[in-house]
């Protein structure tokens, strides 16, 4: 009988110390994936139970990967480090005149995901479109004497009256969601990352200059196209619109990296620099009209560029994520 | 014997209630036992040396003491813990190259997809069509595409004729059909915000096929024609796998074709006879393109080992 109570003791305390183990070992699991970071949901993790004679064991794994970074011991090209990028540039669907450009763009990397630039780019060459080199071949080499009745601008009055870039600059936020590893070909391989970027734009336009193909209310000419500038208003000058763009850097080593981007500028301008509204004056001299070119005859145009260039960060060494 | 029960049963409650108490200690800075443990799928590799315990517990590791107050087979409970600066076995499951997340090897291929044209400033081609291919290997695929044009003409070809007094000679797209060759040169993975990894991959596509395109007359009252124009197709894409059948596709292609355009001193009325002094003119017809492509079967199989 004694025996009997010894073991039944027995008993009772291993079937009230067992369950305290599972619930404590289960906790300390919980505890150990907080301590690892994000705490697995409950379909991550795998129940195990383990039955030994008449012992239950409830433990609990987790998938030792959920909630973890999904690459480890990467090269932190971004946080805390300065970009410096010279680039070419080079309009996209223009209508009138393609524009390359040369500039640079500096961005501070706050951290992996987040920086701020500012972006600066000059005219260095343009060239008319096909359109243009359209229109060039269907219009006359000289205007009509009777501008009245045929107001067709010559080959050399339309490219005059055309603006073009001069110099554009941007300020923004970039966005870097993503980065990864590539192979060309399945034999160069190279980390990458793309960006998104939203902002500002200031774009100065050369403006256009008719001048010379055109005369005033004051005094009427022939071969003349019969427009003014209201105001002194050329289609050139400082225009303000938001940018938006997305991008690619693709590493060559930890401080250098070709970029390759794309910009879009939304901006109000008049590149014909003709007049579309309609709008006119009546010449004192002659009762005539001569239609106005003014601001009203501006719309909002996209301005896309392509950028080109290599970035170069600072500081040179960049180091590896945990 | 009474005293001596007593106490082993005493010995035993305590025991584990410390064993508990040492459990809710932090873990050390070697990943917890929990981490050692691999899915139920995939025990580890047997050349690892460290025999599986039952039913899917964690392997003990070479070596590895028995954490305190761990019990071997039979007893109240299993030990989780390992040594601390054991190597864990499920690291070493991890292969230093890894496959490719996803393969496209014997697979069908349909893209649905949206686009529109690039590269004339005068008039806009809105298009909808699809591309059917099978991947004879994970980098080589045959496909017919093809899509119908919606064309809308845009602010500047109205502007030119009101600005600089011409009127452009246009013609419209109807349809674009081709037999391609698909290459995928370069591929890659790319973590999003460093959680979920996608894989993507950059393709070359060239083709031939069949564009038809009917003649807008500068006069309203000529009459128009249509064009059926040989068409080479050259373009490159890019596809980003959301899971294992779907993929988010976006391409440039350039369509390039001879077309007949309405000669600029065209005078006669009739379509037929204008199309026989049409002017010929090569055009590229460069298009953006965007879709969902979804692979069938909607899984694989992998073909080597890991």
């Amino acid at each position: 009988m004694k025996t009997l109570l010894h073991i039944t003791a027995l008993a009772l305390a291993m079937a009230i110390s067992v369950p305290v183990f599972a619930q404590e070992s289960d906790a300390s699991g919980e505890k150990a994936e907080q301590s690892s970071g994000d705490s697995a949901s409950s379909e991550d993790s795998g129940d195990v139970q383990v039955a030994t004679g008449d012992v239950l064991s409830q433990l609990e794994y987790h998938d030792p990967l959920s909630g973890q970074p999904a690459v480890r011991r990467r090269v932190l090209y971004l946080p805390k480090r300065i970009e410096l990028t010279p680039s070419l540039g080079v309009t996209f669907l223009q209508d009138f005149r393609h524009t390359m450009t040369i500039g640079l763009k500096t961005e501070y990397h706050f951290n992996d995901y987040l920086s701020l630039g500012v972006a600066g780019h000059f005219r260095i060459y343009s060239m008319e479109s096909g359109l243009t080199d359209e229109m060039l071949g269907t219009l006359p080499s000289t205007m009509s004497t009777n501008t009245w009745v045929d107001p067709t601008p010559s080959k050399a009055a339309m490219k005059a009256a055309l603006d073009d870039v001069g110099w554009y600059a941007n300020l923004y936020l970039a966005y870097t969601p993503a980065f990864g590893k590539m192979g060309i070909f399945a034999t160069y391989f190279f980390n990458f990352d793309v960006y998104f970027m939203g902002g500002g734009a200031a774009v100065y336009l050369n403006p256009g200059n008719l001048s010379g193909y055109a005369d005033t209310p004051d005094a009427p000419a022939s071969g003349k196209l019969h427009i003014i500038y209201k105001d002194g208003y050329e289609n050139g000058g400082l225009k303000y619109g938001p940018m938006a763009g997305l991008g690619i850097r693709v590493y060559i080593n930890r401080w250098i990296a070709f970029n390759t981007e794309f910009r879009w500028m939304y901006i109000k301008r008049n590149d014909a620099g003709f007049d579309r509204t309609g709008d006119y004056v009546v010449s004192q001299v002659n009762g005539k009209p001569w239609l106005i070119v003014d601001e009203n005859d501006e719309a909002w145009e996209s301005l896309m560029f392509f950028h080109f260039g290599a970035s170069l960060f600072y500081p040179r060494w960049a180091p590896r994520s945990e | 014997m009474r005293i001596w029960t007593l106490f082993l049963a005493a010995t035993l409650f305590i025991s584990s209630n410390v064993w508990a108490q040492e459990a809710d200690e932090p873990p050390p800075e070697e990943p917890a036992a929990e981490e050692a443990a691999p899915p139920a799928e995939e025990p580890p590799a047997a050349e690892e040396g460290a025999p599986a315990t039952e039913e899917g517990a964690p392997p003990a590791e070479d070596g590895a003491p028995p954490a305190s107050g761990s019990a071997s087979k039979g007893s109240a409970a299993k030990s989780i813990n390992i040594a601390e600066g054991e190597e864990l076995s499920y690291w070493r499951d991890i292969k230093v190259v890894p496959r490719k997340l996803i393969l496209k090897v014997r697979r069908f291929e349909l893209v649905p997809y949206f686009g529109v044209t690039l590269n004339d400033n005068l008039i806009r081609h809105y298009m909808f069509g699809g591309e059917f291919s099978y991947h004879m290997s994970d980098v080589l695929s045959f496909g017919i595409g093809g899509h119908w044009y919606q064309f809308q003409m845009t602010d500047r070809a109205y502007l030119t004729g009101l600005q600089q007094r011409v009127l452009p000679t246009l013609n419209k797209y109807l349809y674009t059909a081709t037999l391609n060759a698909n290459y995928e040169a370069a591929y890659g993975k790319m973590a999003v915000h460093n959680k979920k990894i996608l894989q993507w991959g950059v393709f070359l596509s060239g083709g031939l096929g069949v564009t038809g395109t009917e003649v807008i007359p500068r006069n309203a009252a000529h009459e128009s024609w249509t064009n059926t124009d040989i068409t080479i197709q050259f373009g490159i894409g890019v596809r980003v796998f959301l899971t294992k059948w779907l993929t988010l596709y976006t391409g440039v292609r350039n369509y390039m074709f001879l077309d007949k355009f309405e000669n600029p001193d065209r005078d006669e009325p009739d379509g037929a006879e204008a199309s026989r002094n049409a002017s010929t003119r090569f055009i590229n017809d460069i298009t953006f393109q965007l879709g969902l492509s979804v692979f069938y079967p909607t899984d694989f199989e992998y073909t080597t080992f890991k």
